[in-house]
């Protein structure tokens, strides 16, 4: 995912002189292609997230699109600060790239995880977090960021997804409706897409018809768009690679509060109080988490049960 | 510009500051105070600006890092005639349009936001950047306060501005020797900062704005391909007035009085700056 996008950026900047891009120490070869096309909008800053985020925003501030790129964790949560101040400016097209959302970088330990990276961006109300589920999503995001007004925050997923949207038109901020289904409404977000696609398929086979919906923008300003399909169900499943507390899950528990909704709500996601210890891979993690598609078809069945 | 000019002018410009007190009866003096002589100084002799055009793309980039100061940047707006005088009583009025931290308003002439320090000096690496990207000629001036100099933000900027080699940067720092709890040497020491600057790959000056504030000028105006420039700017804090000079109290006070009012304004008018 990281590579195709990356290679994409480069090739629309360099017919797109308004596009800068910033990294932080990135792997060697990064970007090589824009650096030696446009050297000039090419900068590999250092181990520097104040100075980056900084940079950014001047940059943004005098007309540029500004890409910025590094580790999710590091990207969103070092320099928060500079983020929700600076992007108070609606105007800036500012797009910050974090690789490693979720447990991508779970063998490196926790200071590399990236799970309420949503929770914090959406409490910068200019900005619309994306996570794409795969290629498809992720190459759309990448051509459609270039002209979107306002910040974006680009959650990048390990890489090799397996393809699962191609047949669902892309828009940022219109969630794409996977499948129609009458009993319970599950809303998706980033690479759980896949296996939600899985659990949907399981759950038809104990007659269990669920639509599916993949939230892949996510920002306070587009609760009508939530608003339009939760007012359909009243079972209601959210699934994410994320904190409980902040993320999609809470999004959804805060619309049905907050428009009285008539709906139940199950929130798979990450339990901060039952974060493993452990290494290990992102799969690993998911399936300690239960957010793996086995572990979700029994949760969900046994909770539809009630 | 004269010695006899700058002194009347910043007399008029602490008034100006003390106006502003009429309306808030809070504020952070001090900070303000010292860096008076330093705007004037800009906005009289080194800034291209046009007044009718804030928008004006070869206009240079004042960015004031140490936004608590903003008293006497609002003071200097409306008196080079980039603000209307009349904003001036609404200083951090519910209602009003200037608080205790300048927020970018171009219509007003103010180029960026501050308010958390440190944040100043690479919002500017990034402006200058942006200004080298486009290859035009306006430069960029960011003040920062000698307290503002304990973020390591400040350093990560030094550093890319040198790396970058962004000779169209120039970052002042308003060094007065004070912090809110007291002297920089007392909370967290700059040791030699010129060094510091010099082998951070920055040319360094320094300049003596209570003997000699006019050599500013021709610091501002030197140039040096290739490199950042760092002025350090050897101020008085709460400078301009006996009863705010060096006096941490006036760092910033709440529940000024009229008598408060009506003292500062004559010591203002009479002054005898600590040298």
């Amino acid at each position: 995912m990281r590579a195709q996008a990356l290679e994409l950026l480069a090739k629309i900047a360099k017919d797109n002189k308004e596009v800068v891009f910033l990294g932080s120490d990135l792997g060697a070869g990064t970007m090589n292609a824009l650096r030696d096309e446009a050297p000039e909008r090419f900068f590999m800053e250092g181990i520097n997230e104040q100075n980056l985020i900084g940079k950014a925003l001047g940059l943004a501030q005098e007309g540029f699109t500004v890409y910025v790129c590094t580790i999710s964790a590091f990207l969103i949560k070092r320099a928060y600060e500079q983020l929700a101040l600076g992007l108070k400016d609606r105007t800036l097209k500012i797009r910050l790239l974090g690789l490693g959302g979720g447990f991508v970088y779970a063998p490196l330990g926790p200071s590399h995880l990236s799970l309420e990276d949503i929770s914090l961006m959406r409490n910068i109300s200019s900005v619309t977090s994306i996570c794409p589920c795969d290629e498809h999503q992720m190459t759309a995001v990448i051509n459609q960021s270039v002209t979107f007004p306002g910040p974006l925050y680009i959650r990048f997923g390990k890489g090799n997804e397996k393809s699962c949207s191609a047949k669902v038109p892309f828009e940022i901020g219109k969630p794409g409706l996977i499948c129609s289904g009458e009993d319970l409404l599950i809303l998706s977000t980033g690479v759980l897409t896949q296996p939600t696609l899985e659990v949907v398929d399981s759950l038809k086979i104990s007659n269990i018809q669920a639509a599916h919906l993949n939230v892949h923008s996510i920002s306070d300003e587009l609760d009508s768009e939530l608003l339009v399909h939760l007012r359909k169900f009243s079972r209601v499943v959210t699934i994410e690679e994320h904190y409980l507390r902040g993320g999609l899950g809470s999004w959804v528990s805060d619309l049905i509060q907050e428009y009285e909704l008539q709906s139940t709500l199950l929130k798979c996601g990450v339990c901060p109080k039952e974060l493993k210890k452990n290494y290990g891979n992102q799969h690993q993690h998911l399936e300690a988490h239960g957010l793996t598609k086995d572990r979700l078809v029994e949760r969900i069945s046994r909770w539809i049960k009630h | 510009m004269k010695i006899a000019e700058l002194e009347k002018k910043s007399i008029e410009i602490r008034l100006m500051i003390i106006d502003q007190l009429e309306s808030s009866r809070r504020g952070h003096i001090s900070p303000a105070f010292s860096i008076v002589e330093i705007l004037i100084i800009l906005y009289h002799s080194v800034l291209k600006y046009k007044p009718e055009d804030p928008y004006w793309e070869e206009r240079d980039r004042f960015i004031l890092s140490k936004g608590h100061g903003c008293m006497a940047y609002y003071a200097i707006l409306a008196s080079y005639s980039l603000m209307d005088k009349s904003h001036l009583k609404e200083f951090c009025d519910f209602h009003g349009s200037l608080g205790g931290h300048p927020e970018r308003d171009l219509t007003k002439g103010i180029e960026a936001s501050s308010g958390s320090l440190g944040l100043g000096a690479p919002l500017a690496v990034g402006v200058a950047t942006a200004l080298k990207i486009k290859n035009t000629g306006p430069r960029v001036y960011v003040l920062l306060g000698d307290g503002e100099c304990n973020e390591g933000s400040v350093w990560e900027a030094f550093m890319s501005a040198a790396h970058s080699r962004l000779d169209n940067i120039t970052f002042i720092i308003d060094y007065n020797k004070m912090q809110s709890y007291g002297s920089t040497d007392e909370v967290c020491s700059l040791g030699d900062l010129k060094q510091k600057l010099t082998s951070f790959g920055l040319q360094a000056y320094e300049v003596d704005m209570v003997q000699s504030p006019l050599d500013l000028i021709s610091f501002c105006e030197s140039n040096h391909p290739s490199k950042p420039k760092a002025i350090i700017c050897h101020t008085v804090k709460g400078m301009g007035s006996n009863i705010t000079s060096r006096n941490l109290d006036w760092h910033h006070k709440r529940g000024i009085t009229d008598q408060d009012i009506k003292e500062l304004k004559n010591s203002v008018e009479n002054p005898g700056i600590q040298k």
